[in-house]
């Protein structure tokens, strides 16, 4: 095995996850560990920039394989690993369950490999393998959480055989008909209707912390390595039945969202509605080719990510009397503030993080197909809408007649939660910012 | 006493090779689906890992071959293990009618001395159907004609039932063992197909971590199933 700079990243995580996992006991020490790993990876990525000279080589062989770190892997790390340190970071003041951080770190070393390692069929494995790594903190010590987790893994593992036919296209014979394959490999990654089961149940069930984990980082990973997958396969992108599949597709899961949004009786349930909701629009992001395609779908997806955590921040203050922070004369519902901002983000409105990709999925969809897909998502979106606004109206009542309690968050709470809704508040006031930054990571900026 | 090589063992049971193997393999591989407790069930799995090594002779490398079935071994262990440890799959004696709900137990009925759920009956009905459509290939081959090679068309309706058993096992059940057992089943009838595609060492060693990787996954899950939250923790 040569010694090239990606044995780091991928022997790095797992070892430090090992050392975490044996101080899980203790959950301040399980977080610095945890925090300081993906610092000092984030520095040492930063200074392996192509061409400084600091680390000569970029490729690791295996097994007779390469795995390259490549220009754009190497950026969509150097946003992937703080992000992750900010996850660490929601564990400090609450517990997030023990196997947040030692699987938050090993599940960075398959992640890494699947990008890197070619042929894409490897890379397929690993993935089976993150979604094998992230199975204890989905299930989080609730029973209830076992179904959904278990219908995840089993989805992802089942993915890995239209996966391997799309990666071994050149061998396939031409009798095989191009386009299932693929359309089979998107659905199930991205979880699209028919193979949505699990979306809302587990979006229920576990915290929108470990969802902001695997629906957001780990998500942001499955969903480049398709990209670049279904770029190997040009010619299916321009298949009729494979585009009305995904329009369809994309259609259903979102009105099945937001069905469960207006149906939902708490803001459990109306997370995982919208979840599914954003799952649904993320599909047709994979009818665009080549850059456009990601440029779509890294803003898409960091906007979920940072959703997530503000719907996760703000889910803490649910409890009575947690409602409202002081500052100087007023007293701010900031956790509500903070989880209906966080829902409307993952619904994809105006001034929100979520807009930034909405806008340009919705045109995907609508780009040379049928008018009742752009319709019916178009729907979903009003329906989204409405049920947020029921809840907030409900909540915020609530919150007012509680208003006068002190919140008794910790000065860290409080700083997170401002600093996390004035990075989301940006974002959202200039969706360029997203756009720009998967820009950057594409070296297209 | 010399110890036997592979390709001793192979010779021995040369008599297997073919459609013996496959008609063998589609029996075990029904009795693993089918069968409610994991007793039977998992000898049915070591089983059906021991007769698709025979038939991975044909595909591949004979060294590599035996890498399969000795790592189906290793997966057998763990769902052993598993089951025995999650009472082979037995739900709790004395349940209410509510908690029955919770853990997912469809509905029981009475069949002469059997106590069966929709579920297995349904299960049961899947299994028979795909196993009779897979025998039927074998009087009219030529399904996977282009990547499978005419001489060895006798492994389509291993494939073919292996992927289909599978499937039907992981969708007709809501529990991560017999799900598992699907699972692992579809993934060898995959593994089957693949192999014509792909004979790298790379890809199989990688395959068979992916066994490995949703064995324990599964093991996880069922005890989580099964097990008070603490003791996981």
């Amino acid at each position: 095995m040569e010694t090239g700079f990606p044995l780091v990243m991928l022997v790095g995580p797992i070892v430090m996850a090992a050392v975490a996992l044996a101080v899980r006991g203790h959950r301040r020490v399980t977080v610095i560990v945890g925090v300081v790993t993906v610092a000092l990876l984030t520095m040492l990525l930063f200074l392996a920039a192509p061409g400084t000279g600091l680390f000569a080589d970029n490729t690791v062989g295996f097994l007779g394989r390469e795995a390259v770190l490549s220009p754009f892997v190497r950026s969509l790390f150097l946003f992937i690993y703080p992000a992750m340190g900010l996850i660490f970071l929601m564990a400090w003041t609450r517990p997030m369950g023990r196997a947040l951080v030692p699987v938050g770190l090993a599940v960075l070393s398959p992640l890494a490999a699947a990008l890197m390692i070619t042929p894409a069929g490897l890379g397929a494995v690993l993935l089976v393998a993150a979604a094998a790594v992230v199975v204890p903190t989905l299930h989080g010590g609730k029973f209830d959480a076992v179904a959904p987790v278990w219908r995840y893994f089993l989805l992802m593992a089942v993915a890995l055989a239209p996966i391997l036919l799309v990666a071994s296209g050149s061998m396939l014979p031409t009798t095989f008909p191009a386009w299932p394959a693929p359309l089979l490999a998107t659905l199930i990654l991205l979880g699209g209707f028919p193979f949505h089961l699990w979306a809302t149940t587990m979006g229920r069930h576990i915290s929108p912390i470990v969802a902001a984990l695997v629906l957001g980082l780990v998500q942001l990973i499955v969903v480049v390595f398709l990209l670049s997958l279904l770029d190997s396969v040009p010619g299916v992108r321009a298949m009729g039945e494979f585009q009305s599949a995904i329009r369809w597709s994309a259609a259903l899961t979102a009105l099945i969202g937001a069905f469960a949004m207006i149906r939902a009786a708490d803001w459990r349930g109306a997370a995982g509605g919208a979840i599914l909701l954003d799952m649904g629009f993320l599909l047709p992001v994979v009818l665009v080719p080549g850059t456009d395609g990601f440029m779509i779908a890294i803003p898409a997806l960091i906007a979920r990510y940072l959703a997530l955590l503000l719907v996760g921040l703000g889910a803490v203050g649910w409890l009575p009397g947690r409602q409202s922070v002081r500052f100087s004369r007023w007293s701010v519902p900031l956790s509500p503030i903070l989880l209906i901002y966080g829902l409307l983000s993952l619904v994809g409105l105006p001034l929100t993080p979520g807009f930034a990709g909405r806008w340009t999925q919705l045109s995907a969809v609508g780009l040379s197909g049928g008018m009742w897909p752009s319709l019916l998502l178009a729907f979903a979106l009003a329906l989204a809408t409405a049920a947020i606004i029921r809840m907030a109206r409900r909540r915020l009542a609530a919150t007012a007649e509680s208003a006068t309690i002190e919140g008794p968050f910790s000065a860290f709470e409080v700083g997170l939660m401002v600093s996390l809704a004035a990075t989301a508040a940006l974002v959202g006031l200039f969706p360029g910012l997203l756009i720009g930054l998967a820009a950057r990571m594409l070296g297209l900026g | 006493m010399d110890v036997p090589t592979i390709f001793d063992i192979l010779d021995r049971l040369a008599f297997l090779r073919g459609m013996p193997a496959v008609a063998l393999l589609l029996a075990v591989a029904f009795i693993a689906v089918v069968a409610w407790d994991m007793r039977p069930a998992v000898v049915a799995v070591l089983a059906h890992y021991l007769l698709a090594g025979f038939l991975f002779v044909d595909i591949l490398d004979p060294r590599l071959a035996f890498v399969h079935a000795l790592a189906g071994l290793f997966v057998t262990a763990i769902l052993f293990i598993t089951a025995w440890q999650t009472n082979w799959g037995r739900p709790p004696s004395g349940l209410t009618s509510l908690e029955a709900t919770r853990l997912g137990l469809s509905r029981t009925r009475q069949l002469g001395r059997l106590t069966v759920t929709d579920r297995n009956l349904l299960r049961l009905a899947l299994a028979t159907i795909v196993v009779l459509a897979s025998l039927w290939l074998t009087r009219s081959p030529g399904l996977l004609q282009p990547v499978v090679p005419a001489e060895l068309a006798y492994l389509e309706p291993a494939i073919i039932g292996l992927v289909g058993l599978g499937l039907v096992g992981l969708a007709t059940s809501a529990d991560p063992l017999p799900g598992g057992v699907g699972l692992l089943i579809f993934l060898t009838g995959f593994s089957l197909f693949y192999g014509f595609l792909d004979q790298s060492l790379a890809m199989t060693v990688a395959l068979v971590i992916a066994q490995f990787v949703v064995a324990l996954a599964v093991a996880y899950l069922a005890q989580a199933h099964y097990l008070p939250a603490d003791v996981l923790d």
